[in-house]
């Protein structure tokens, strides 16, 4: 029954993730010329002669010479079959040998800052509804707007320039410089936690903050509910009801919230970790689309599109499994 | 005003639920004096506003902040009788063990939309036998056995299969019974109803009625019956209580509040309700003016201003006015009517 | 009512002053409502205040500013902010501002630069001073400047210098020009598009609606940041500023119209079931005059929250498209492509002052969310 529901919402999804390939293949060939031009102009500028045999040999390969259409097929059919990404010009490898670590390393940052925002965040909320108008409700819904209105990018400068104002130590990067290129261990571990984590902070703000006022507003309007009344007048305590009652059915749009959450750190993350410099996508996709360096910027946007769906996919499952008024039909009320 | 003194099972001395707002005070409940005698069942009837949710609120101690509750309401418990009298339950923490204990045992409450009542995502099974699971029995087996039984009891058909539905699968009449259920389950002592049958059409509505009336005799219990419907009172009530913002303004048996009502209000209540036997065919009759805001409400008699019955030199809206017993068992809060039963014609 | 309304003069003024003001309350109009609501949200009427000198400084950029954008002082390249001065280095008040004027020192040994005030010279700060000559508007000519030195020379860098001896101060209020219009403009096609499209699926339905949906699935599924990023790499760099600016605008209300279209969807088909609906249909309003005259009114107030809340996030866009590089170029100031000289930490660690154009950023996002947090309680005024 489950099964057939995740099946069935898959394949709605292919169509959408065929159409979402199309864009992003449109959008890649939109600066005019091609990395092919660019890099024949600079090699030109730069007095070194180029053989017109190479260029010949690298436009076929890549198929520069054929119509948009075809191209595109060519891409699809490398990616879906042969899990060919194709070659980075910058780089001249594989553009797998070239992501492979950094996308590792997005999808963690991306899913522990999910989890800790959702750590974070959910129990704030509850607090504060239940609590309104206190101290707390109003401390906390301040922080909530700052953290929701003031820019990740902007507080990662900020912070930087803070950091290195008062300690000396330039805080970009993951580790520390002894640590760079060394083999893992115990004390590499220890030293990217602080770096870790104030990417993990920063990236993780705005999406704490608008989790907290979600919440707090649903359980706002659970509370004031008639079940909530019934509870209480059969003699049960005041907070088993509050964590039986209008939590469980106020986390249930929260679920559906991880949907968009997902594909929102992830895009978050592209920006501060460009100024922090850490070794994920954000800042080899923004110099790959500065290059015009095709395959790779093509496979990041497509690889992080898909990560985005499959978080809706699972945000849309979750849903289902924890709502019974979905599963046993019934109007949601 | 009750024959049998020691037959009380529920008195309320003097109760003022007042909400201290940024507007104002908000006086919901102004100083009510209620007895609810064992199986017996006590109507309180009145208008939107005039504080009889409020007050059925006050009894189980579930009144929302800034809501403040002063006064006496002294229940005299059936089970586990204590030796020292009753409990007052405005003295009791709302949070406390000893208020949850007499809620949804002693005093059961059932509301007036059953979907909404029920939590859509726990099965009727599970919200039934949790009020078992805390009062009666620790034995998950038993509570169900019992959550089946008191199914059974309201004319549920095949409960066994029934009691892992869900609210949203039941048909509107059967959830109200599973409410009743729920809220009998545990063997109250007292039922408040809250307006049960004003959102269903009328052939449920003598159902309903008709099942409280048989559980009534059945668990022996008392039933504080709250409903803005004469009717349903002319059917179920012994005694009526009629409140107008706050107070209650008559206070009496349910035949002579029918048949010599002497408070204003009960007279304008009675004479608007639109019957089809009158041979005249009359513009329907009704109360002026609006019930208004109680927010910062002077004292005196509420009614004042839609009163039809104002007499200078009797009436002032500023005076208080005294609930005042005019023949045995009969109480009005009305100085013209006072004067009336006892002076002059 | 007339008898009724002596009788309670006379004996009872308690319920009659109850009575008006309870009525003035429920027959003021909504506007009405919504204004004195809004009122009463001090923060809101503060981020208002805010907001309209950043705007006032921006539409007249050119008179505020002591310095156009592009002038440089070459002897005065990375200075700090001037140290605005009453009293003078012996104890002298005088009730003209005045600054000094500093003098460079390279360190010999970090190669930093020093700057020491010299108390010799010294400049006094004249309002409406006469200074570099420009283009009001580009209607008439004029020099006058809201303040500045009097000499030419010696500049007053209220916020610090550059590296090219540019006044940051005067590049700030050029830059909100473009950053701050880039908000209005973005929005309002944000605007059209979304209730265009939004509105034409939530009330027609059908196929029309699922088309629509359709295409706003496909557009969110896409991460917006690197979108964004993607699609401003497509401008060509050596397009005019005008060029660029619009095509920023086209970039930023692609995707933004997603949000609104769907919200303006949900609301349309909920609304389109009400009984007042049903009741203009039945009196035989025409599809037209049932969504312009009847539905948005009754959602007015919930799209103008959702636009003022929207038009931070499209200056943010254009803020770090510009910071990245992408997008706006130099010599276009705007605010984004100022913080692009902050990017550096070693630049940032011995010129702190970059980061003022940030400043200028997160009062402007802070502004316009609290203006729309009042705006949105004020909305409800029914609640």
């Amino acid at each position: 029954m489950l099964l057939g529901f995740i099946l069935k919402r898959i394949i709605q999804l292919l169509p959408l993730l065929f159409a979402v390939s199309i864009i992003i293949f449109t959008v890649i060939q939109l600066p005019p010329g091609d990395y092919l031009t660019t890099y024949i102009q600079a090699l030109e500028l730069s007095g070194i002669e180029v053989d017109a045999a190479m260029v010949q040999t690298l436009t076929r390969e890549y198929g520069l010479d054929r119509p948009a259409h075809e191209q595109y097929f060519i891409w699809m059919r490398n990616i879906l079959f042969e899990g060919d990404f194709g070659r980075s010009f910058q780089w001249n490898q594989p553009v797998t040998e070239v992501i492979g670590e950094r996308l590792m390393m997005t999808i963690i940052i991306s899913f522990v800052s999910l989890i800790v925002v959702w750590v974070i965040a959910i129990p704030i909320g509850i607090y504060s509804a239940i609590r309104q108008h206190s101290l707390f409700d109003y401390v906390f819904s301040f922080i909530g707007f700052i953290g929701m209105t003031v820019p990740g990018f902007l507080i990662a400068l900020v912070s930087i320039y803070l950091i290195f104002v008062t300690t000396g130590v330039a805080f970009t990067g993951l580790f520390s410089t002894e640590f760079i290129g060394a083999p893992w261990s115990w004390a590499k571990f220890i030293d990217m936690l602080p770096r870790a984590g104030l990417a993990i902070f920063i990236i993780g703000m705005a999406g704490t903050a608008g989790l907290i006022r979600q919440m707090r507003a649903l359980m706002l309007d659970e509370l004031r509910k008639q079940y909530v009344v019934t509870a209480r007048a059969k003699g049960v305590a005041e907070n088993k009801l509050i964590l039986k009652y209008p939590v469980r059915i106020a986390i249930n749009p929260m679920i559906s919230t991880i949907g968009w959450l997902l594909p929102s750190l992830i895009s978050g993350e592209a920006l501060v970790s460009i100024i922090l410099n850490l070794p994920t996508m954000g800042p080899l996709m923004l110099r790959s689309l500065l290059a015009q360096d095709m395959f790779l910027a093509g496979s990041f946007l497509l690889i992080v599109s898909v990560l985005t769906v499959v978080g809706t996919l699972i945000s849309d499952i979750l849903l289902t499994v924890v709502d019974p008024r979905i599963r046993f039909g019934g109007v949601a009320s | 005003m009750y024959k049998e003194q020691n037959d009380i099972i529920l008195e309320l001395k003097n109760v003022r639920t007042y909400f201290h707002l940024d507007e104002g005070i908000l006086k919901a409940v102004d100083g009510i004096d209620l007895k609810l005698n064992k199986e017996k069942t006590l109507g309180i009837v009145g208008e939107s506003g005039c504080g009889k949710s409020v007050t059925s609120q006050a009894i189980l101690g579930i009144v929302p902040s800034p809501g403040k509750v002063t006064g006496e309401i002294l229940l005299y418990k059936q089970k586990d009788k204590l030796k020292n009298g009753p409990v007052d339950i405005v003295k009791l923490s709302p949070f406390g063990a000893e208020i949850r204990a007499i809620r949804g045992s002693d005093i059961a409450m059932i509301f007036q939309e059953p979907m909404k009542a029920f939590s859509p995502i726990h099965t009727i099974g599970n919200q039934i036998m949790e009020a078992l699971l805390l009062h009666v029995t620790d034995k998950p087996k038993d509570a169900k056995d019992m959550a089946i039984n008191s199914l059974k009891k309201v004319g549920i058909p095949s409960p066994e299969k029934r009691i892992n539905d869900y609210p949203h699968q039941l048909s509107g009449g059967m959830r109200q019974r599973a409410m009743i259920a729920m809220a009998l389950s545990c063997n109250p002592s007292i039922l408040i109803a809250d307006e049960p049958t004003t959102a269903l059409d009328v052939t449920m509505q003598v159902q309903v009625l008709q099942l409280i009336s048989d559980l009534k005799s059945e668990y022996k219990s008392s039933v504080i019956y709250i409903t803005h419907d004469l009717g349903v009172i002319a059917e179920i009530a012994d005694y009526v209580a009629v409140m107008y913002l706050g107070k209650v303004v008559e206070y009496t048996d349910v035949d002579t509040l029918f048949h010599n009502p002497l408070h204003p209000y009960t007279k304008a209540l009675l004479s608007s309700i639109p019957t089809i036997t009158k041979t005249k065919v009359n513009d329907l009759a009704s109360i002026r003016g609006t019930v208004p805001y109680p927010m910062n409400l002077p004292s005196g008699c509420g009614f004042y201003s839609r009163c039809e019955r104002v007499k200078a030199g009797l009436c002032h809206p500023d005076a208080d006015v005294q609930l005042n017993e005019l023949e045995p068992g009969h109480f009005v809060r009305c100085p013209v009517a006072e004067k009336e039963y006892f002076g002059e014609a | 009512m007339g008898l009724l309304n002596k009788i309670t003069k006379k004996t009872s003024k308690g319920i009659s002053n109850i009575d008006h003001s309870r009525e003035a309350y429920e027959v003021a109009s909504q506007w009405q409502l919504m204004w004195w609501k809004f009122r009463k949200h001090k923060l809101a009427i503060i981020a208002g205040i805010v907001l309209g000198i950043l705007y006032i400084l921006a539409i007249f950029c050119e008179f505020f500013a002591p310095y156009t954008p592009l002038h440089r002082f070459p002897d005065h390249k990375d200075s700090p902010p001037a140290n605005v001065r009453f009293f003078d280095a012996e104890g002298n008040f005088s009730i003209r501002p005045f600054i000094y004027d500093v003098e460079l020192e390279v360190d010999p040994v970090s190669f930093r630069r020093i700057f020491t005030e010299n108390t010799e010279s010294k400049h006094y700060i004249y309002f409406f001073v006469e200074g570099e000559p420009y283009t009001f508007w580009g209607l008439f000519e004029t020099n006058i400047h809201f303040f500045g030195t009097k000499s030419a020379d010696v500049p007053i860098f209220i916020l610090g210098g550059d590296f090219l001896g540019r006044d940051l101060f005067s590049r700030i209020l050029y830059g909100s020009r473009i950053s701050l219009s880039f908000g209005f403009v973005s929005v309002f096609f944000v605007l059209l598009f979304g209730s265009l499209l939004g509105g034409l699926a939530g009330y027609l339905g059908g196929t029309t609606d699922t088309i629509i949906q359709r295409v706003i699935d496909v557009l969110i599924s896409i991460p917006t940041i690197p979108l964004w990023m993607a699609l401003a790499a497509a401008l060509p760099r050596d397009w005019p500023t005008l060029n660029i600016y619009l095509g920023m605008v086209f970039i930023m209300s692609l995707l933004g119209w997603t949000t609104l279209a769907r919200i303006v969807r949900g609301k349309l088909l909920s609304l389109r079931e009400e009984d007042f609906t049903m009741a203009a249909r039945l009196c035989g309003a025409t599809h037209f005059r049932i969504i312009f005259k009847h539905l948005i009114p009754s959602f007015a107030s919930f799209l103008i929250v959702n636009v003022t809340l929207a038009i931070p996030a499209t200056i943010l866009g254009e803020t770090a498209l510009s910071f990245l590089g992408l997008g706006l170029q130099p010599p276009t100031v705007s605010w984004g492509v100022l913080l692009r000289d902050a990017q550096r930490i070693e630049t940032l660690a011995h010129q702190p002052w970059l980061l003022w154009p940030a400043v200028f950023v997160v009062l402007t996002v802070l502004g316009f969310n609290f203006l729309g947090d009042g705006l949105r309680d004020a909305a409800d005024p029914y609640k």
